[in-house]
C-alpha cells in the first residue's frame, strides 16, 4: 500500500519508512562535511599547493503567486541549497585525480544528501586526445558544466527549456569513460570535443524519478533499468571573436516499471511498463560574446520510441495487457538570452525559454513559456546575490497550488546568495 | 588552500593596480617549440583550451597580477573581460579541468619563474628588457 507525505498533501512522492531515520543520518553527515570543510579550510599550510581545495555554498528562496513549482513555493520555500568541496591533484605531469563532494535541496529532491558529484581520473596525452574515466558530468549544452555552480552564470535558473531542473540528476552523472581533446584548426579556429560511454546514476528518490511521476502519468516508480548511455559533443570556437558554436548527441535506451491508477476505477492499482527505445536528445547552441555584451540561444531536440505496456487484472480472469506505442518527437523547445554586465558588480540578464511537450496519450501538448528576467551583484570576489522574476505561461511540470488547482499564468520569484572560494 | 584562497581572490579583483597605458608582449620559457603565437592560439591558452606545446610539454600559464598589465593583455589577446577571464578558470575549478594558472607579483619574479620552468608562458610590457632565458611570441 503507497503512502503519502502527510504534510504535503499535493505531493505524490511516496513516503519511505525509514525517512526520519535516513534524515537524521544524512545531518550527520551535513556536520560532519562542514567539519571536515572548516578543518580543511583551516589547517592546509601555506605553499601546499600539491592538493587543490576548492568549496561553494548557496542558498535561495522561491516564491510562487500560483501553483507549487519544484517545491512547495506557494508559501514561499527556502528548500533551494547547494554545497560542495572539491580536491584535485596533479600526480605526475600527465595523470590528474578529482573528487567534489555535493549537497543539494530543492524540494523533494536531494535533501542535503552528500553524493559525489564528480570523481575522476584523467590522463593527458596530446592536445587532440585525452582520456577521462571515473564519475563525470555528461555532455550538454553549453552550460551543463556549471550547472551546480551558481556563482558562474547570471541567471538562478538555467532556461528550462533546455536544461529542464526536474531531469538535473540524470544528465549530471555517468560513471563511465570520456575522450576528449582540442583540434586547432588554423584560420578556421578550434574545436574543442567529448565523447562519453557511461552509467547514469539514477536514484529512486532523483528529480527525474519525481518527473516521471509527476507529469508522466503513473503514480509510483518502483524500477528503473538503464543501458549504457552514449554522448559526443562538439564545441567549435569560431574565427569570428566570441563566437562559440556546440552541438550535442545523447543516446540512451531505459525502461521503468510503476503503478498507474485509472480514474474511472478508484482504488485499483495498474501495473505499468514503460519501455524507451531510441532515445535520442540533441542540443543546438551558439553563443557570442562582445564585450560586457553575451548573446546564447539553444535548441533541444528529444526524439524516442516509448511502449508503455499496463496490465489490467479482472478477478477471475487473464490479466489483459494493454500496450501503447508513442512515438517522441520535440523540436520545439529553444530559448534566446541577452546578459550584460552595467558595472564590475552588477550583471543583468534576459531570456526567454519555450518548451513544449511530446503530445500526451489524450493527444495534447503541455508547454511553458517562461520569460525571466535577472539581476547579479558581485558583492566581493567570494559573495554573489541574484533576485530574479519569470513571467510564465504553462503548466508543464508544474505542480498543483496549496488549494489543489493549477494555472496557466503564474509568476515565480526567486532570490539567492552563494559564497565560494 | 590558503594558497587557492589568495589566488582565487587575485584573480577575481583583488589585483595591484599601477597606472599602465603602453602594450603588452607574450613571453615564454626559451626551450618552448614556438617562435610566433597567433592572438587565437594565445586565447586558447589561456582560456585552457590548449593544454601542451607541439612537443607535448604541459603548458604552464603565468599571470601577471599587476591589473593594468592583466587587462591590457586580456583586451588585446584572449577578448574577455577580467570578470570572464576568471570565471573561465572558477568553471575549470569546479568541474576539476585544466590546472590552474600560477601568478607572479612583479616583473622580476615572473621573469624569473619564466626563464626556470619548461613550458611557462606569460605576458608583461613591452617595456621590460628580457633577459637569455626568454622568448618573444608575441608582441
Amino acid at each position: 500500500m503507497r503512502q503519502y507525505i502527510s504534510h504535503n498533501k499535493h505531493s505524490i512522492v511516496p513516503v519511505d519508512p525509514d525517512r526520519e531515520e535516513k534524515q537524521m543520518h544524512r545531518s550527520c553527515h551535513i556536520l560532519i562535511f562542514v567539519f571536515v570543510f572548516i578543518l580543511v579550510a583551516g589547517s592546509l599550510p601555506a605553499g601546499a599547493e600539491e592538493v587543490n581545495v576548492h568549496g561553494f555554498i548557496s542558498q535561495g528562496y522561491l516564491q510562487t503567486n500560483q501553483n507549487n513549482y519544484l517545491a512547495e513555493t506557494d508559501d514561499g520555500s527556502f528548500q533551494f541549497n547547494e554545497m560542495g568541496i572539491n580536491f584535485t591533484t596533479a600526480v605526475s605531469d600527465r595523470l590528474t585525480l578529482g573528487c567534489q563532494f555535493f549537497a543539494r535541496d530543492l524540494g523533494d529532491v536531494g535533501n542535503d544528501e552528500i553524493v559525489i558529484n564528480w570523481a575522476f581520473a584523467e590522463f593527458e596525452y596530446k592536445n587532440w586526445l585525452n582520456l577521462r574515466v571515473g564519475t563525470l558530468k555528461g555532455p550538454f549544452g553549453l552550460y551543463n558544466d556549471l550547472r551546480d555552480f551558481d556563482a558562474l552564470r547570471t541567471s538562478i535558473f538555467l532556461p528550462s527549456s533546455v536544461y529542464n531542473e526536474w531531469l538535473r540528476d540524470g544528465l549530471n552523472k555517468l560513471k563511465g569513460i570520456e575522450l576528449f581533446g582540442t583540434v586547432i584548426l588554423g584560420p578556421l579556429g578550434l574545436v574543442q570535443y567529448q565523447t562519453m560511454v557511461g552509467q547514469p546514476l539514477i536514484s529512486m528518490d532523483s528529480g527525474t524519478v519525481k518527473f516521471i511521476q509527476t507529469s508522466g502519468g503513473i503514480d509510483s516508480i518502483s524500477a528503473i533499468e538503464n543501458d549504457d548511455v552514449y554522448g559526443a559533443r562538439l564545441i567549435w570556437t569560431t574565427p569570428l571573436t566570441g563566437l562559440r558554436i556546440c552541438g550535442t548527441y545523447i543516446y540512451s535506451n531505459m525502461l521503468y516499471k510503476g503503478i498507474a491508477s485509472d480514474p474511472r476505477m478508484p482504488g485499483t492499482e495498474i501495473p505499468l511498463t514503460v519501455d524507451t527505445k531510441n532515445a535520442q536528445v540533441c542540443v543546438f547552441s551558439a553563443e557570442y560574446i562582445y564585450g560586457d555584451l553575451k548573446l546564447s540561444a539553444e535548441n533541444y531536440w528529444a526524439l524516442s520510441d516509448n511502449t508503455a505496456t499496463a496490465t489490467i487484472n479482472i478477478p477471475g480472469k487473464d490479466p489483459i495487457e494493454n500496450i501503447v506505442h508513442q512515438d517522441i518527437d520535440v523540436k520545439d523547445s529553444y530559448y534566446v538570452s541577452i546578459g550584460y554586465r552595467f558595472a564590475e558588480q552588477i550583471e543583468a540578464a534576459f531570456y526567454y525559454s519555450e518548451y513544449v511537450s511530446p503530445e500526451g496519450i489524450q493527444g495534447t501538448k503541455e508547454k511553458l513559456k517562461d520569460q525571466c528576467l535577472s539581476f547579479r551583484f558581485d558583492i566581493n570576489p567570494f559573495w554573489v546575490a541574484k533576485l530574479e522574476a519569470h513571467v510564465m505561461d504553462g503548466k508543464f511540470g508544474v505542480l498543483p497550488d496549496n488549494d489543489g488547482h493549477t494555472y496557466n499564468e503564474w509568476m515565480l520569484y526567486a532570490a539567492k546568495m552563494s559564497y565560494s572560494f | 588552500m590558503i594558497v587557492a584562497f589568495m589566488l582565487c581572490e587575485v584573480m577575481v579583483s583583488g589585483r595591484i593596480s599601477n597606472a599602465f597605458a603602453g602594450d603588452v608582449m607574450i613571453i615564454a620559457n626559451k626551450e618552448v617549440p614556438a617562435e610566433h603565437l597567433g592572438w587565437e592560439e594565445v586565447n586558447g591558452i589561456f582560456l585552457g583550451k590548449i593544454m601542451r606545446w607541439s612537443n607535448d610539454d604541459r603548458i604552464i600559464i603565468v599571470l601577471h597580477s599587476n591589473d593594468d598589465i592583466h587587462e591590457a593583455f586580456l583586451k588585446k589577446y584572449v577578448k574577455r573581460t577580467a570578470t570572464q577571464f576568471s570565471n573561465v578558470w572558477r568553471q575549470n575549478m569546479f568541474t576539476g579541468k585544466g590546472r590552474i594558472p600560477v601568478e607572479k607579483n612583479s616583473d622580476a619574479e615572473l621573469i624569473d619563474y619564466v626563464s626556470k620552468t619548461k613550458g611557462a608562458i606569460s605576458y608583461i610590457s613591452s617595456d621590460v628588457t628580457l633577459p637569455p632565458g626568454i622568448k618573444v611570441l608575441a608582441k
